[in-house]
């Protein structure tokens, strides 16, 4: 679904929108730059008339599943508030921003207004992993005071193009500030017009997405990439309480390993593969009970996946090791070597052995794809472990059950993301 | 006597009820022989308590350990040196490594006899010079997927005059040869001859799509045929509609349905599965199909979708005898059809897992759509 200026718009009278899009953009442009209140009071109109039992059934029409509608309409109606997004605004920016900061600098004539002023445009590349991240990103573009281009995700279902126009029934003075198409990706010609008016390209996705828009865009537009990210757990320590594995249980099953902070694996601090065992012979019916708290309902081809990758992963124990711990709906796959890597998702994940003094070695390879740990350990040690993970390049450390969840005022993959946004502009003058 | 070799001399290529002892047989050899050959391969069987002497009937052949396909693309399973690999081949591996498959001189000779058992059976050779369309990539040094392969090879079915491919090579890289086509086409057709089309389904679709967005409508000789391989849904959610597609090809280019032939076919098995006039792939001698549950691995009644397992005694040079693929496929009783072919038949459902795992058709998509491979 394609929406421009606030109306829906079929493919084809896209192709027209495009032509003019520039000086559509440009007009935009021109006029004063968008007050963030004015952003943040439409969102909270929204966020009030968000009721569960009005939007519960069109999420469901729109594909997320029944188990976590709930859920995602408690978030939503956080994310959206004036309160979280006040806060957010002011944790990332500071209290200063939208006006601007006059002062002389040491060892110079000057004097100095500095301004933090949104980048102008931003072209969105939404992922399709998680519901309604396309939402949010453009609120964040919006909340800068920027122009959103968003390219929406394959198969997305028409969710976002709906909480728009909502917006817009609030706001229509927003309604200039987002373009949203469903071109393919791989329309390379399109993608490459939408990047060349952007000043900067905001990518969500893999690898390979992040690769494409590396060779896409010009020198001189700016990528601001959100890449994939691997999480994991880290068990250390003996008096370890059946709570904590309770919370990394929760994740696995919450999320199904799916999301970028989804615990893939545990490692555990030891040398011994008798630990492991251990381990393994203790999580496995926490994890099975944990699943039937969760009850997933997998389409036949994930359930065709799963299967094949754990039969074939039985058939490699003869040549790597490995043992496997089969529950109903879950295992566990415990390794011998210490690579990271993902899991068989769905409920099914790898425990391995870590001894703190190779954290560093074993983890630096994958600098830049690790986010979140979910640390268990005695209170007394995570201040230790915290350092040497910083050192690898882990970003987050929470315990299981948090893994998955945002405070207000979190740094996305180590960055603010309305930082991202903005640019620091300086009108100097000399008398 | 050689098992293997009395079964693919067998003039009946769909004549399963008389060629079962020998199918059994044959397997058993096959097994025992990479048994002997490739220690990884006894190995895996070995460490599943599966004894070899225990495969007497058809029934037993559930109980060899079948291999998944993607165990192949992390471990060389060989049972007879490189340098007898005669021809070498890789899956398309759009996601992750390719899988090498090699095959030696004698699986080279019993497969071309199943071949030429199959496509006869089907009427798929002829002696009329024939100009053929090549939905997919030419071959060149840089390509050694095996489904290029197996597009050159089928324009040796009938003598060809020429050819014009969808993917013209550019000494690195691939471009699409929309226009190429398009004038070709109308020349085929000037000529009168049998035109043969031959590639992914994905990309003759694309074709038509284009004809007729350009009010081209062809007539071209009635014996022109089509012939495809690789695979229709992308993805388990995408209906692709076959039905539509063949009666807009007749519109479009004047072939009949009955004229346009499917092929399926894994590198890693080798056997050659033909669509039957009703568009079914029936089961042939030289193989069993086998649909199991993803949860329990035990074969399904049919009916049930499940994963495709297939058991085939041809391949000597690697211990291809059971495999698993990546597809979710439903086995039918032969009877079912209607064709007049008794032999079972299956319906390939798509791929396992979820929408970004993609397939080499959806790999052919992507080049259609614009990106460079």
């Amino acid at each position: 679904m394609n929406l421009v200026n606030g109306e829906v718009m079929s493919s084809d009278a896209c192709d027209e929108v495009l032509a003019t899009l520039n000086n559509r953009i440009q007009k935009t442009l021109a006029k004063p730059t968008l007050d963030p209140a004015v952003v943040i009071a439409a969102c909270d109109t929204l966020s009030a008339s968000l009721h569960e039992n009005q939007y519960a059934q069109t999420l469901i029409d729109y594909g997320v599943s029944a188990q976590f509608v709930h859920e995602y309409i408690r978030e939503a109606k956080i994310m959206l508030s004036k309160e979280y997004l006040r806060s957010k605004l002011q944790t990332e920016l500071g209290e200063n921003y939208g006006t601007s900061q006059q002062y002389k600098p040491s060892f110079y004539d000057g004097t100095v207004d500095q301004q933090v002023v949104p980048l102008g445009v931003l072209f969105h590349i939404a992922a399709g992993n998680a519901d309604g991240l396309p939402v949010f990103t453009v609120i964040e573009g919006l909340l800068t005071g920027n122009i959103n281009i968003l390219k929406l995700p394959l198969e997305e279902g028409g969710l976002t193009v709906q909480i728009m126009l909502a917006l817009f029934r609030i706001q229509p003075r927003l309604a200039e500030y987002v373009y949203i198409f469903d071109y393919s990706s791989k329309d390379m010609e399109v993608m490459r017009q939408l990047a060349d008016l952007a000043d900067a390209v905001v990518v969500w996705g893999g690898d390979a997405a992040i690769q494409s828009v590396r060779e896409m865009a010009k020198p001189n537009t700016k990528i601001i990439e959100w890449g994939h990210k691997i999480s994991f757990a880290y068990v250390s320590g003996d008096e370890i309480a059946d709570k904590a594995l309770e919370g990394i249980a929760q994740n696995i099953c919450q999320t199904n390993q799916l999301l970028c902070s989804s615990c893939q694996g545990i490692y555990i601090d030891t040398e011994h593969m008798d630990d492991i065992d251990r381990f393994c012979n203790r999580f496995l019916p926490i994890l099975e009970k944990t699943c039937s708290l969760y009850p997933a309902r997998l389409g036949i081809g994930i359930e065709a996946q799963v299967g094949l990758r754990l039969y074939n992963a039985s058939i490699e124990t003869v040549f790597n090791d490995t043992k496997i711990w089969s529950g109903q709906n879950c295992s566990l796959l415990a390794c011998t070597d210490m690579t990271l890597q993902t899991s068989i998702m769905f409920r099914n994940c790898w425990v391995k052995r870590l001894p703190r003094k190779e954290i560093i070695g074993t983890l630096r390879p994958y600098k830049n794809y690790l986010q979140t740990i979910g640390l268990v350990c005695e209170k007394s040690e995570m201040n230790a472990l915290s350092e040497i993970f910083w050192r690898t390049g882990v970003v987050r450390i929470t315990d299981g059950a948090h893994m998955s969840k945002m405070y207000n005022g979190s740094a996305h993959d180590g960055e603010f993301p309305l930082r991202r946004y903005t640019k620091t502009v300086a009108l100097e003058r000399y008398e | 006597m050689d098992a293997r070799n009395q079964l693919f001399a067998y003039k009946r290529p769909y004549d399963l009820d008389h060629t079962a002892d020998l199918f059994v047989s044959a397997m058993k050899q096959n097994i025992n022989l990479h048994r002997a050959k490739c220690p990884d391969y006894d190995k895996i069987l070995a460490e599943r308590g599966y004894q070899t002497d225990c495969l007497k009937t058809e029934q037993d052949l559930k109980f060899i350990p079948p291999i998944p396909t993607m165990f192949y693309k992390a471990h060389t399973l060989s049972s007879v040196p490189d340098q007898k690999m005669v021809i070498k081949s890789t899956t398309s591996g759009t996601k992750g490594t390719p899988t090498k498959v090699g095959l030696d001189l004698p699986t080279c000779y019993y497969g071309a006899l199943m071949l030429l058992r199959i496509l006869s059976y089907y009427k798929l050779f002829s002696v009329v010079p024939t100009n053929y369309i090549i939905l997919g990539y030419q071959p060149s040094k840089h390509n050694k997927m095996g489904a290029v392969k197996t597009a050159y090879g089928a324009t040796f079915l009938a003598p060809a005059l020429h050819r014009e491919y969808a993917l013209k090579d550019t000494g690195s890289s691939y471009r699409l040869n929309i226009e190429g086509i398009k004038a070709q086409l109308l020349r085929y057709q000037r000529l009168k001859l049998p035109v043969r089309f031959i590639g992914f389904p994905a990309y003759l679709s694309f074709l038509i799509q284009t004809l007729r967005e350009n009010n081209i409508k062809l007539k071209l000789n009635p014996h022109s045929k089509i012939l495809l391989g690789g695979g229709w849904k992308q993805f388990l959610s995408e209906e692709v509609d076959k039905e539509a597609l063949y009666q807009m090809v007749e519109e479009t280019l004047g072939i009949e349905a009955r004229n346009v032939k499917e092929f399926f076919a894994v590198v890693e098995s080798n056997v050659l599965f033909c669509d039957c006039k009703h568009h079914h792939f029936h089961v042939p001698i030289y193989a069993r199909v086998i649909i199991r549950d993803p949860r329990t691995m035990e074969p399904v009644p049919n009916g049930t979708p499940g994963l495709l397992n297939l058991i085939s005694p041809l391949v000597s040079s690697m211990p291809l005898g059971s495999i698993i693929t990546d597809d979710i496929a439903v086995l039918y009783d032969g009877k079912q059809c209607g064709c007049g072919m008794e032999a079972p038949y299956f319906e390939i459902l798509g791929r396992v897992g979820m929408k970004e795992i993609k397939t080499c058709a959806a790999g052919a998509g992507e080049v259609l759509q614009g990106e460079r491979r």
